[in-house]
């Protein structure tokens, strides 16, 4: 074949373009650490990369919402510890309480101190996370959960409602992030009235001593779920009453009298049993209302249902903190299942579009490859170009 | 004398030869030149009795080293090139302007969702909320700033299309003009003007790098230039303009045919030449990324104004969404009203204008306008519905006790704009449950713990509603579900979701739920389901797969058996492997080309080229061939002289 010079000039060229072409490709592969750089470069790999890329990212924002959800149950837990210590502390000061020999004035600097202690309890309950979000009122998580007023009686009334915040740890799962208060604690230690008030005994016929007043409610019996304030509510009452309250012996006197009533009658339910079994224990086998004894029974009764009220309670938050626990450990789970995972995505990216360190090697020695040859192309193209029958004419 | 003559010959044959070869020397850089060799004969002989006698050399001609088949094959080839070099020019430009992984479109939406995730779980912070709205504009921007790009080159590739029509029309025209020329000049097959020839297959050369072209050379030497469609560029000294036809959204290239109607040619009429590359860009690839973009716009604004739509703001009152716009497939060209609520900006007026076009090109104008209407409507945080618009009534007893199991959160679920598969009626206006079913009325939902689903069917405190059975959410955990249809005209449907706790082993139980009435309701129990509802639309299908049609590429509502199949970033990634796919086979194609075109250029070279050592030797070779001939003139005359001296 004829070599012409157009030929011998625009093949040099051709070829040493192609060449920076390659030089270039492979320069961007290795700066950038990607085998992929456009999506043109590798088509399939580079689709795939955007949906495990959003993947990823959504992952690692669950990862993140979990660890949210993690550091927010554990003040949740943390607080819920310290809730049981001070129910503990609470169940001490009712042991104490319970021996009647107390004067009024050691009854009465003890309760002062169950006012501390519960204002110390509804203050642990009214604990904010680090966000200043309220953690024990449901979904309302910007006013205070629990009201607290102690006079004339301790009172405790939730304020928030039933609903969780919730952040999402999954596609198709959430966490709880919040846990309703009255779930934890209670509604409130108000104890319901009775549905129907026993009317007072008629003064006649005269069998049963006519001074036994009308009761509106059982102030032992508290509903379920709400025991712990109850309990504190009713030992304040039981501190400030004492042992030796004509009220409260009439009013125990009267729900004893009923009690045997529904029994005589052969009744059941019948609600005001407790009593009547109070009444029937060996250390008090109280007869036929009235009786003097009954005060100090009352008391020590209502000082019993507190004992059991407060466990009950305690056994309650003790059940929320295993909740509590179990979500924490749901959210940990989510955490280093996320983390590993991320390490698998960003492996998977890294195959698909990067270089890995094999590529990497073969990206430089294809570099220094090309680099090379251009160079004897330049080489053997000057030396060719200088090349010309009309030197020599 | 005789030999006067002789050298005379020899002398002029050597002049023509040296002067050819100095024209191919002078030509050795000029594109489209052949180069040119004489061809030379010897005399013819004289006859003088003893036999013939020499009469010297004649030049016969002075012709072009030239193949018309390698000619062809140049031009085709070049055709392909240009038309690919614009191809992957543009879809270069396009493909980095998506793949991009931290500026992309996608990061966008990613920046969007997490940062409803932050807020979701801190509703009730303004500064959270604040950070929605940031990265919803920034998300908004980041479509903008791609669709107007993605415009930009579309007008670019227009003028495009203008310029190379014009270019075509100037290289008929020339061509018209130098057929012409060269009839003038010619004279039979000997005589030809070879430069003007050269002029004339480089003007064909440059045609075809703008659109491939068929010539055809006739019998009188013209070049007759076809197009692939067979319409004629050039006959003979005449010449047919093209002229371009542009509306908003097309660009149409005609050929003006005189007395019959004009013809349009579209890129699957022509095979090659940066004519086929733009236009191949304009009716096909721009708009299939226009729609995409516009669909992905489309859709997740629809989706999520349609969930914002049901909740409540932080001062829980519900946001404006008075009346949605909806297409109903047994209508399709409307009613649409306008909307003033939602989240984003709503879109749907165009969507049927892309639901009604009946072309690509206008599909994808109707696209490219939703993303440029694209806005956030919400302008104050506290405006952002997060909160559910359904709840859950007291579930504390006068006595204080809480009855189980608990409603942890309940919230309404949007349904995505209707298509042909589901029944239409009453889902698609999106009704709030506060709409179809006012407080005080009141849902019942039935719990037994003997049964399973533990659930049964919720009842309606007042007449007219019907309920389907409660499920278990197939996509949630955890999550219970129901329709509820109001049965006075017109009916309409919602559905409601709920999460349940604290479920004891035994016993029944109804629970009652009810919307949330603003009035009444105030901000008690307000949450973040509505947010997190918003939230899990990142994970669910919301769009359907874009078509492949040569009228139609959005999939549209009113298509039989639209479904819709893909998330967003699945939807996008199709996006990116359509741009990349054609990317990839562009550049290899381009690669093939060029490497096919090097062949066929050494070939032609190897035939027209000038080789200047060649050239070299020839000089050398005709110089002395003139000293030769002089020589024998010098010769003859010292003979004649040598006479003159004798008879003298």
């Amino acid at each position: 074949m004829r070599v012409t010079n157009a030929t011998q000039f625009g093949l040099g060229v051709f070829y040493m373009q192609q060449k920076q072409q390659s030089l270039q490709k492979l320069y961007e592969q290795i700066s950038s650490k990607q085998r992929v750089i456009t999506s043109s470069d590798d088509p399939a790999a580079a689709s795939l990369a955007i949906e495990v890329t959003a993947i990823a990212d959504r992952s690692s924002r669950f990862v993140s919402n979990a660890s949210l959800a993690y550091d927010q149950l554990a003040t949740t837990d943390t607080t819920l510890q310290n809730v049981s210590d001070v129910i503990t502390r609470v169940r001490e000061l009712a042991v104490q309480a319970g021996k009647p020999a107390l004067s009024q004035t050691d009854r009465a600097a003890m309760r002062s101190e169950l006012v501390e202690v519960t204002k110390n309890l509804v203050g642990l309950f009214n604990t904010t996370s680090a966000e200043g979000n309220y953690i024990f009122g449901g979904t309302a998580t910007g006013s205070k959960p629990f009201e607290l007023s102690w006079e004339p009686v301790i009172q405790v009334d939730y304020q928030g409602n039933m609903q969780r915040q919730e952040v999402a740890v999954g596609t198709s799962r959430t966490l709880a992030l919040t846990e309703p208060g009255n779930l934890v604690a209670g509604q409130t230690s108000t104890v319901p009235l009775l549905t129907t008030a026993l009317a007072a005994v008629p003064a006649a016929p005269p069998a049963i001593p006519g001074n036994l007043p009308a009761v509106s409610k059982d102030p032992d019996a508290f509903t379920a779920g709400n025991e712990l304030f109850q309990a504190i509510s009713r030992l304040d009452v039981l501190l400030r009453v004492g042992p030796n309250d004509p009220a409260s012996t009439a009013e125990f006197d009267r729900m004893l009298y009923e009690s045997r009533q529904l029994t005589a009658a052969g009744t059941t339910p019948n609600p005001y049993k407790a009593y009547e079994d109070f009444a029937a224990t060996p250390d008090w086998n109280i007869p036929n209302p009235p009786t003097p004894d009954s005060g100090s029974a009352y008391y020590s009764k209502g000082m019993a249902e507190v004992l059991k009220g407060l466990d009950a309670g305690f056994e309650q938050v003790v059940s929320v903190n295993t909740v509590i626990g179990s979500r924490m450990n749901a959210a940990q789970t989510v955490k280093d299942i996320g983390t590993e995972l991320d390490i698998n995505y960003t492996k998977r990216i890294q195959q698909l579009v990067g270089l890995d360190e094999d590529g990497y090697v073969k990206a430089i020695s294809s570099y220094q490859q090309a680099l090379t040859a251009l160079q004897a192309s330049q080489q053997t193209f000057s030396s060719i170009s200088k090349l010309s029958l009309f030197n020599y004419l | 004398m005789n030999l006067l003559n002789l050298g005379a010959s020899g002398v002029s044959a050597a002049r023509v030869n040296l002067e050819t070869t100095s024209h191919n020397i002078s030509n050795v850089n000029t594109d489209g030149y052949s180069r040119q060799v004489v061809s030379q004969k010897a005399a013819l002989p004289q006859y003088n009795g003893f036999g013939f006698l020499g009469q010297g050399a004649d030049i016969a001609s002075v012709s072009r080293m030239f193949d018309q088949f390698v000619e062809v094959e140049l031009r085709t080839s070049t055709s392909t090139i240009s038309s690919l070099q614009a191809q992957q020019n543009a879809l270069g430009t396009i493909d980095n302007m998506l793949t991009d992984s931290s500026t992309g479109i996608m990061a966008s939406v990613q920046q969007f969702f997490t940062a409803m995730q932050t807020a979701a779980a801190n509703p009730t912070s303004i500064a959270t909320r604040q950070v929605v709205l940031s990265e919803a504009q920034a998300l908004v921007d980041r479509f903008q700033t791609t669709n107007s790009q993605i415009e930009e080159l579309r007008q670019n590739l227009r003028s495009s299309v203008d310029v190379s029509v014009n270019q075509i029309n100037t290289l008929t025209e020339n061509l018209a003009k130098i057929n012409r020329q060269i009839t003038i000049l010619s004279d039979g097959s000997a005589k030809v003007p070879n430069d003007l020839l050269d002029q004339r297959d480089k003007l064909v050369v440059d045609l075809g790098k703008l659109v491939n072209v068929n010539v055809v050379q006739s019998d009188d030497g013209n070049y007759n230039v076809f197009l692939d469609s067979g319409q004629a560029l050039v006959v003979g000294p005449s010449s047919s303009k093209l002229y371009t036809q542009t509306t908003q959204s097309s660009t149409k290239v005609m050929l003006d045919n005189q007395f019959t109607p004009d013809t349009q040619i579209s890129y699957t009429d022509i095979r090659g030449g940066a004519l086929q590359g733009y236009l191949q860009l304009l009716e096909q690839d721009i708009p299939r990324v226009q729609i995409d973009l516009g669909n992905l716009a489309v859709e997740f604004t629809d989706a999520v104004n349609r969930q914002h739509a049901l909740g409540v703001d932080l001062t829980g009152q519900y946001q404006q969404a008075a009346t949605q716009h909806y297409l109903d497939p047994a209508t399709p060209s409307g009613p649409y009203m306008a909307q003033d609520g939602g989240l984003f900006q709503d879109l749907s007026q165009e969507r049927l204008t892309a639901e009604n076009a009946t072309n690509i090109t206008d599909e994808a104008l109707a696209m490219q306008l939703a993303v440029a209407h694209m806005a956030v409507k919400v302008g104050n945080p506290a405006q952002l519905a997060m909160s559910s618009g359904v709840i859950a009534t007291s579930q504390v007893s006068a006595d204080g006790s809480i009855t189980k199991p608990v409603i942890s959160s309940v919230w309404q679920e949007a349904y995505l704009h209707q298509d042909n598969t589901t029944p239409f009626v009453g889902k698609e206006p999106n009704a709030r449950l506060f709409d179809v079913l006012p407080p005080p009325a009141t849902v019942q939902i039935p719990f037994d713990a003997s049964t399973n689903p533990v659930f049964g069917t919720p009842t309606v405190s007042v007449a007219g509603y019907t309920a389907t059975a409660i499920s278990k959410s197939t996509t949630q955990q955890g999550v219970w579900e129901f329709e509820l249809t109001s049965t006075a005209a017109p009916s309409q449907t919602v559905k409601l979701a709920f999460k349940a706790e604290s479920l004891p082993l035994t016993g029944t139980q109804s629970l009652t739920i009810r919307a949330r009435d603003p009035a009444t309701d105030g901000v008690n129990g307000m949450d973040n389901s509505n947010m997190l509802a918003i939230n899990s639309l990142q994970s669910k299908p919301i769009l359907a797969s874009t078509k492949t049609g040569t009228t139609s590429l959005l999939a549209k509502i009113t298509d039989p058996g639209f479904t819709r199949t893909s998330t967003m970033e699945v939807f996008f990634a199709q996006t990116v492997s359509y741009v990349g796919s054609r990317g990839s086979i562009t550049d290899v194609q381009l690669k093939a080309q060029q490497n096919l075109n090097l062949e066929v250029t050494k070939k032609k070279q190897g035939l027209s080229g000038v080789d200047l050592d060649e050239e070299a030797a020839n000089l050398v070779k005709f110089q002395q061939a003139y000293q030769a001939s002089s020589k024998v003139i010098q010769v003859a005359q010292e003979t004649f002289q040598a006479i003159l001296d004798a008879v003298a």
